[in-house]
């Protein structure tokens, strides 16, 4: 080993060495995101206890030289471990910001203390450059000194890393260059240390310092300038609302977000699982099953997806959790709106029906009342033409009983004659439909058919001439219209045709505007005025009629007698 | 004209009247019957050569089922009298193919007319 009071130096430089050593090495592994921080503390401790009473049982200076180099770089790992500690669980809990200003306050009493060492000269001011090293005080007190001093250099480094990479503004790489530009000095003063310089004066240590500014500049200005590094997505994950976990193959939470935190308030992660609300599902999460998961009243969708680090070949399960309690309290919410609106249609569909069924029952009374009514009329017709029948047979009878060609048998075939023509009314309206009124057209053609067939040992022709659109009339108006028809008709048969032994009736109906116009033409001898018909029966009815519908009547004699009657006509 | 005529009406004055109306035309009434189920009887005692029937009549048969049961022991010729001249009912009594129908109230022409068309 040779002179050791020579490493004299090198033992109090050690820590900040070591430190800057263990901080760039865990800044380029992953061990801390694997290991818990914490136990690495543990460890260290031991094994500076392990030192501390170990040292003094050896009796070889090197070897016990070597243990005391060991104990430096221990105890210099024991800061860097506490601070790795914290900013774990800094990044974890929600008293994490309490934490990070304790460790800035930290950094900022560094700098007091520089410059106050500065001022006093009580340190570094001390120092002297030979060409063998730096000559300078000695002793515990400057070994803790020492200590503390590097140590807080490694917790303001580490913060600063932390804080880059937590605000997305320094990825991995840019971390690494943050933590050469720390390593720089540090590196010149070994270098100054082991005398490797060949000027004795001559110092890298500010040109160090220099150059590790300047790097500190370059990579904040990079970390501004450039896009987020893939530290920014992690930021991401960690930010997002929706709880994170990630578990190890063991099926312990290893990683987790802020979110996982709030919403499982007792998970520790690291330790083993003390949530069984979601412990007892991993299984089927490992299965790639959604699965729903009860915590703290609040009830979340939990979904596996398996995940490989290539790197360290970490094979993790990610659990994203959504918190479906708004969605269940709304889906509840909307499943009742759909049982009321849905009882709601029930009801108004029991209440269609019942009106429906109410209106098919309103509906059967209408049909059933309709039938009865038809069947009324139907019956109301049978008697009224089987009485008009019993009339026409007693005519009859009381006409066999007359002297032929006598004036009683004359009157009795007239009575028969205008029976008919009422009957013909009732006749027609039985066959025509149901509340339409009754084809005067028809019943001209029927009517004086009739008539013609009562004189069928004349030679003659009667024509029934159409009129310009339908005329359509009542019951009542109808058996009038008939009984001036027939008395019409006969009137011309009687005294036009079968005097002369033949000839043409012709009758036509029209309507002229807004009257209403029968005319009925004979081809006989022409109107011939008779004191007689003046009173005559027939003439009378047609006199009533007239009356009643003011209607007028106009005799011509135009090579026969043409006789019209003009009656005020509306279709209403 | 000759031949018997059977007439089946129950209106006391129309049966009358048919009566009066086919002896002054030569005819032989032997009877008026008024219940369609007198209808056989009579037919099997008077041997009618033309039947009128009234459609409706008293007696538990009416007109046309009164002619169904003629019709299965006699090919006499039927008339029907009837003041219904509905369609269901002239469908029913067309079933059993009668020789002629008189709508109520028929003139003295139209008898004559079927008359001398059935037994002229």
């Amino acid at each position: 080993m040779g002179d050791l009071s020579r490493y004299g130096d090198l033992f109090a430089w050690a820590p900040a060495l070591a430190l800057l050593l263990v901080t760039a090495l865990l800044s380029f592994s992953r061990i801390f995101e694997r290991n818990p921080p914490a136990l690495g503390l543990l460890l260290l401790v031991v094994l500076w206890a392990w030192v501390e009473a170990t040292q003094g049982f050896v009796a070889d200076a090197g070897l016990r030289m070597l243990l005391v180099y060991l104990k430096y770089v221990v105890l210099a790992w024991i800061p860097f471990a506490w601070v790795a500690t914290c900013l774990r669980i800094v990044g974890n809990r929600p008293w994490g910001p309490v934490l990070l200003a304790a460790l800035g306050a930290l950094a900022v009493a560094f700098v007091v203390l520089l410059v106050w060492d500065h001022r006093t000269g009580w340190f570094f001011s001390s120092l002297e450059f030979t060409p063998s090293g730096i000559a300078r005080r000695t002793g515990w007190l400057h070994t803790v000194y020492m200590t503390v001093l590097f140590g807080a250099l490694g917790a303001g480094v580490a913060l600063l890393v932390r804080a880059g990479r937590r605000f997305s503004w320094m990825d991995g790489r840019r971390a690494k260059l943050v933590l050469a530009a720390a390593a720089l000095p540090s590196l010149a003063g070994v270098v100054d240390l082991v005398g490797w310089m060949p000027e004795p004066r001559m110092s890298l240590v500010p040109w160090a310092l220099f150059a590790s500014a300047v790097l500190f500049l370059g990579a904040i200005l990079r970390g501004r300038l450039f896009a987020p590094g893939s530290s920014a997505y992690e930021t991401v994950v960690r930010d997002m609302a929706d709880p994170v976990l990630v578990l190890d193959t063991t099926g312990r939470p290893v990683w987790s977000n802020e979110a996982a935190h709030r919403a499982f308030p007792s998970l520790t992660t690291g330790a083993a699982f003390d949530l069984p609300e979601i412990e007892g599902q991993v299984p089927l999460l490992r299965q790639g099953h959604e699965v729903s998961v009860r915590y703290a009243e609040r009830e979340y969708r939990a979904k596996g997806t398996p995940a490989q680090d290539q790197r360290s070949g970490f094979e993790a399960l990610v659990v994203v959790f959504q918190d479906v309690t708004g969605l269940k309290a709304e889906q509840t919410r909307l499943e009742a709106l759909v049982a009321q609106r849905t009882q709601e249609l029930v009801r108004s569909k029991e209440q269609l029906e019942a009106e429906l069924e109410k209106s098919r029952g309103a509906q059967k009374g209408l049909e059933r009342l309709l039938s009865e009514k038809e069947l009324l009329l139907h019956e109301v017709n049978h008697r009224v033409k089987n009485n008009l029948q019993i009339i026409l047979s007693l005519i009859n009878l009381q006409t066999r009983r007359l002297a032929q060609e006598s004036a009683a048998k004359e009157i009795l075939a007239a009575t028969e004659g205008r029976i008919r023509s009422i009957n013909l009314v009732h006749e027609l309206i039985y066959r025509t439909e149901f509340g339409a009124g009754l084809d005067f057209r028809r019943y001209l053609e029927e009517l004086v058919k009739g008539i013609g067939a009562l004189y069928s040992q004349v030679d003659v022709r009667v024509e029934v001439l159409p009129s310009a659109r339908p005329v359509q009339g009542g019951v009542d108006f109808s058996v009038d219209f008939g009984l001036v028809v027939n008395e019409l008709v006969t009137n011309a048969f009687k005294h036009g045709i079968v005097p002369a032994g033949g000839g043409l009736v012709t009758v036509a109906l029209d309507l002229r505007g807004s009257t209403l116009v029968l005319s009925v033409r004979d081809s006989g001898k022409g109107f011939v005025p008779d004191a007689s018909e003046g009173h005559s029966l027939g003439l009378s009815l047609v006199r009533a009629v007239l009356k009643k519908y003011r209607a007028e009547l106009v005799v011509k004699s135009e090579g026969g007698t043409l006789v019209e009657i003009l009656i005020p006509w509306s279709d209403a | 004209m000759k031949g018997t005529v059977l007439v089946v009406e129950d209106e006391a004055l129309v049966g009358m009247e048919l009566e009066e109306g086919l002896a002054q035309r030569g005819l032989r009434v032997p009877e008026v019957v008024t219940r369609g189920d007198q209808v056989l009887d009579a037919v099997a005692r008077v041997e009618p050569d033309l039947i009128l029937m009234d459609i409706r009549i008293a007696g538990g048969l009416d007109g046309i089922q009164a002619a169904e049961k003629v019709r299965q022991i006699s090919r006499v010729p039927i008339v029907f009298l009837t003041a219904y001249n509905d369609a269901a009912t002239v469908a029913r009594a067309q079933a059993i193919h009668p020789e002629g129908f008189l709508v109520k109230p028929f003139s003295d022409e139209e008898l004559t007319a079927l008359l001398d068309n059935l037994l002229g």
